[in-house]
């Protein structure tokens, strides 16, 4: 259904004021003038909603995207009519995706959103409308666009201290250096006399000439760690009016990458779906980010039967990140108890607005929408 | 810089100018245009504050001097908005501003539609026309550009359908005017008393334009009447130019209407051009005229403008009956000489009936004087005797006055009319031109009976032949006329006689053709009905064909790629001829080998998929629609080449 713009209502009232003026007036030339005005109103009603219908939106399969970041992908603007037409946005209820400028007949155009996603989430296609206000902007016209698909904003990362890690085994590529020796990897050790078995490639030949017999290279065996991080998915409201949830994902999105960078593999659950997603060591984590942009609040606090179910998900040998939305005094009994009498690594990730003064024992970090420090007197 | 906002900006500046009623100013301000595109910088030069000062004095400055010129203090604010344009011509603006500036130079056209009212308006029209649309759409097309600004392209339709759009919205538009009756932004100005000097011999008047008036019957249009005779001049008297009310409406068929378009007004003072008794009065008069006692129509101040108006009158009005009061007056005359009294009475005879007394005046006047223009003057103390005792020759004045006198000497009240006798009656319009050699003066004498009667003893009186025009000139002024009357005073009243004009034509069209066509436009119409029904039986198979809209829409779109593909293949010399089927081109491109065959063959499925097996695209599909039409059109190397006579072997027939 065709509808005012504001440049439309201006010149409504503009003609009002017009007409107005017309009866005082001797000379009918006046409503000549009204007339083109007037004119451009019905063509424009008839152009928009000819281009809210002849327009083809092909949206790209997948549409990724980072709290704060454009979003990524081409859109397809097809005119699918033997008429110029176009100038149409494209809108969701979250904001205007893109706009379209003049199309000749059955021309095709590739758009790239400009749109910036403040919150994560999964935002529907299926949502989005075609606004045209063909050709002169005074009306508009909205028409829905049956599109299949979704934009998912990922919670936005930042820089952070890896969190710790426990269970380490060797790996390929591993950042921590073990105790034994390999054949192979990026720390050099030293060399060491051959042994039968060793292969020629790992002779020294710069060592093996001094007269010493042949020498072999030797370098440190590559470790890496486990980190499960527990996600406490508690409804609540951050102190920007936000979801502490929105915070709280990005601290678990932060850990994750700053983990993986560090070589560890990560094993992540939230208390909502306790079943674990491992990311490999050196992966995007596009997994658990994906799982991060659609995880919902939970209505009931994180419980110490929660806790224990998220564990029990986790690897046996894994460090423990606790992302939690509050600071509940039973619960942190429990993980004293239970998981750091157990010799469990365990650490505390809370948000800046709870204390960490009932937990002064455990290992305690503070996390804000931004950031993650350590709290000093823990 | 000449886009098409500026250029109406200019066409608004123009027409602004035009409120002075001259050449001078929208060349002025044209030129002003002209250098502000000049002096237009990237930064602006003119502080914000300091563009508001300017504009707010400019509107403080218009209203309160736009005055001084006598024109509506309204259009004067339009001057001060040129400032306003000036100012924001000097830098780049923002779309608000840009609309801003839009709807001012909209607001200067609308002023140029008051201020030019003659054929020179169609041009502002055409440039509105074409500049009104462009400039918004310009103005759209800037708010959506992404990477490069691109002009959208208006076909011509839209503009043929924009100019009936307008030509409808004036012709139907609701039109009002409630401030006709009294202006509050336009002021007094003196008013003039009729007065004729009998003695004087008079002069020749020139061929200004008047009025034109149009209607049936018309011969006599008084402008006013002169009731008092002091022997020497005949003037109205106060009493005579009084208002009165408009008399209730006389049997309807008697009444006549007349349309009357004024072009000089400073020719006609403050008076209505009428004739007979007038009893309705409408039109664009911007103030209420009223009805003087001796049946004229008066303005209580000079009109300064053109104007147009409609009235109804009736020639002959038996059941009006003169006053006492009034007859004294129409009867007053100074006593006359012994020898004027013997010759009315030889010339009148024994005839008693006052028709017939004033007829046969007015007789005697035309048979025995000599018309002339110049003629040497009277002798001022006693005019009436020195005219009609030594037939002295006279012009219409001398004739009237004298009839006048020696009526009311016979006992009939009489008085002195002065008005105009057109005889340029444009042939093609049925109007006539008055001009301002049509000025006459003839007596009135009132009869029992038929009410104020008019007798003319000027000799060509009645009988002025009536005047030819060159066909090329009547065209000319019909055409002036038609635009004047019919387009820019076009009026509720027109509209009221538009539809019933059309509502009659149709009524009398239907009965007409039901009365002599019946059998045959009932037949029409069944056949018309069939085809209609037919159609619509076609187009409901071919939606239920294709399911809904949206299937339409594949379908189209199904078309158009694979229209595009046999395009890009028709260049690489694989043409598909019109009998073969998708299969059959398809099989025929597996012949020629061609190196994009997998990326034929799999649009070619989903074509037919889409145009016959109502399957639909997903969109990864549609994604890849594109970039396989781009490997086949880029894929016209060698290896397409090497294989173009073959495939165009089974073509050329000789395979």
């Amino acid at each position: 259904m065709p509808y005012l713009s504001k440049l439309g209502s201006s010149f409504l009232g503009l003609g009002f004021l017009m007409y107005l003026a017309s009866m005082q007036s001797q000379s009918g030339l006046l409503f000549l003038v009204l007339g083109i005005v007037a004119s451009c109103f019905v063509i424009n009603a008839f152009g928009a909603s000819w281009a809210s219908s002849c327009l083809a939106i092909v949206p790209p399969c997948s549409v990724q995207g980072v709290e704060g970041q454009a979003v990524e992908g081409t859109w397809e603007v097809h005119n699918t009519s033997g008429h110029p037409t176009g100038m149409a946005r494209v809108l969701g209820p979250w904001g205007e995706m893109f706009r379209v400028g003049a199309l000749d007949p059955a021309e095709t155009v590739h758009l790239t959103p400009e749109l910036v996603f403040d919150r994560r989430g999964v935002y529907s296609f299926s949502a989005l409308s075609l606004v045209s206000s063909y050709p002169f902007g005074l009306v508009r016209s909205r028409g829905h666009l049956p599109l299949q698909g979704e934009v998912v904003v990922y919670p936005a990362a930042y820089e952070c201290p890896a969190p710790r890690a426990a269970g380490f085994e060797p790996m390929v590529g591993g950042k921590f250096a073990g105790r034994n020796r390999s054949a192979s990897g990026d720390s050099f050790h030293g060399i060491r006399p051959i042994r039968p078995g060793d292969p020629v490639k790992l002779i020294h030949w710069a060592s093996s000439a001094k007269g010493q017999g042949l020498m072999v290279r030797e370098y440190d065996e590559e470790l890496s760690g486990r980190v499960g991080i527990v996600l406490d998915a508690a409804k609540g409201a951050a102190p920007d009016g936000g979801p502490i949830l929105d915070w709280a994902a990005r601290a678990c999105a932060s850990l994750m990458l700053s983990a993986l960078d560090a070589g560890h593999q990560v094993e992540f659950v939230d208390a909502s779906t306790p079943t674990s997603l491992s990311v490999p060591p050196f992966s995007d984590g596009s997994t658990v980010l994906d799982h991060l942009a659609r995880v919902e609040p939970n209505r009931t606090p994180l419980t110490p039967d929660d806790l224990d179910r998220c564990i029990r998900a986790l690897p046996a040998r894994a460090a423990l990140a606790l992302v939690l939305t509050s600071l509940d005094a039973r619960l942190v009994e429990h993980i004293r108890t239970v998981l750091t009498g157990s010799g469990r690594l365990v650490t505390l990730y809370v948000p800046v607005t709870a204390s960490g003064d009932g937990a002064a024992d455990l290992s305690v970090f503070h996390y804000g929408p931004h950031s993650i420090e350590a709290i000093p007197n823990a | 810089m000449r886009d098409a906002t500026s250029m109406l900006i200019l066409l608004g500046l123009v027409c602004q100018g035009f409120s002075f009623e001259s050449w001078l100013a929208p060349l002025l301000y044209a030129l002003l245009w002209l250098v502000c595109q000049r002096l237009r910088r990237e930064r602006p030069f003119i502080p914000r504050p300091l563009e508001d000062l300017i504009t707010v004095g400019a509107v403080a400055f218009a209203f309160h001097f736009g005055g001084i010129y006598g024109f509506n203090r309204l259009v004067f604010i339009g001057n001060a908005l040129v400032a306003f344009q000036v100012v924001r011509m000097l830098r780049p603006l923002s779309p608000r501003e840009q609309a801003f500036s839009l709807a001012v130079a909209v607001v200067h056209v609308c002023v140029g539609a008051q201020v030019i009212v003659e054929f020179r308006f169609l041009f502002v029209f055409v440039a509105a026309l074409a500049l009104v649309p462009l400039a918004l759409a310009q103005l759209e097309a800037e708010a959506h550009r992404h990477e490069i600004l691109r002009l959208p392209r208006l076909p011509r339709r839209v503009f043929a359908c924009i100019a009936v759009l307008t030509a409808v919205f004036f012709l139907v538009f609701p039109r009002h005017r409630f401030m006709r009756y009294g202006n509050p932004f336009y002021g007094g100005s003196n008013r003039r008393r009729e007065q004729l000097d009998m003695a004087s011999g008079g002069g020749r008047a020139n061929q200004s334009l008047v009025f034109r008036i149009e209607g049936e019957d018309i011969s006599y249009i008084r402008s006013s009447t002169l009731d008092t005779w002091d022997g020497r001049t005949w003037t109205a008297s106060l009493w005579s130019m009084q208002a009165t009310q408009l008399r209730a409406p006389l049997p309807a068929d008697r009444q006549l209407r007349r349309t009357v378009r004024v072009v000089n007004p400073s020719l006609l003072g403050a008076t209505l051009p009428c004739d007979g008794a007038v009893f309705a009065l409408e039109g664009g008069i911007l103030v209420r005229p009223h009805l003087c006692r001796h049946g004229g129509l008066t303005l209580p101040f000079r009109m300064r403008r053109n104007i147009d108006y409609d009235y109804q009158t009736v020639l002959r009005t038996p059941e009006l009956m003169l006053p006492d009061t009034a007859r004294e007056k129409y009867l007053a005359v100074s006593p006359p000489s012994a020898e004027l009294r013997t010759w009315l009475d030889r010339v009148v005879g024994g005839v008693a009936e006052p028709s017939a007394v004033a007829g046969a005046l007015a007789r005697h006047f035309q048979e025995n004087h000599d018309y002339e223009i110049g003629a040497p003057d009277l002798d001022r103390a006693d005019p009436v005797e020195e005219f009609v005792l030594e037939q002295r020759p006279g012009h219409c004045e001398r004739f009237a006055s004298a009839l006048a006198v020696l009526l009311r000497m016979k006992g009939i009240p009489a008085r002195v009319a002065v008005g105009w006798l057109p005889t340029e009656k444009n042939e093609i319009g049925g109007f006539y031109n008055v001009r301002a050699r049509h000025g006459h003066a003839w007596t009135e004498a009132w009869i029992d009976g038929r009410g104020w009667t008019a007798f003319d003893g000027t000799p060509y009186g009645r009988q002025m032949p009536v005047e030819d025009r060159p066909l090329g000139l009547s065209a000319f002024e019909w055409a002036e006329y038609i635009w004047y009357s019919k387009i820019v005073e076009f009026s509720v009243a027109d509209q009221d006689r538009m539809v019933d004009a059309i509502g009659g034509g149709v009524r009398g069209a239907v009965r007409a053709v039901s009365a002599r066509l019946g059998p045959i436009v009932g037949l029409f119409a069944g056949v018309v009905a069939l085809l209609l029904f037919v159609r619509l039986l076609v187009s409901r198979g071919r939606c239920d064909a294709t399911g809904t809209e949206t299937a339409r829409q594949a379908v189209r779109e199904a078309q158009h790629f694979y229209g595009r593909m046999l395009r890009a293949l028709a260049k690489q010399g694989f043409a598909r001829s019109p009998a073969q089927t998708p299969l059959e081109f398809l099989q025929r491109m597996e012949g020629a080998g061609h190196p994009c065959l997998s990326e034929i063959r799999q649009l070619t499925a989903w074509f037919c998929g889409v145009r016959y097996g109502r399957r639909r695209l997903t969109n990864h599909e549609r994604v890849t629609v594109g970039a396989m039409l781009r490997r086949i059109s880029s894929a016209s190397g060698t290896g397409v080449r090497s294989t173009v006579s073959s495939a165009t072997k089974p073509c050329s027939g000789r395979g």
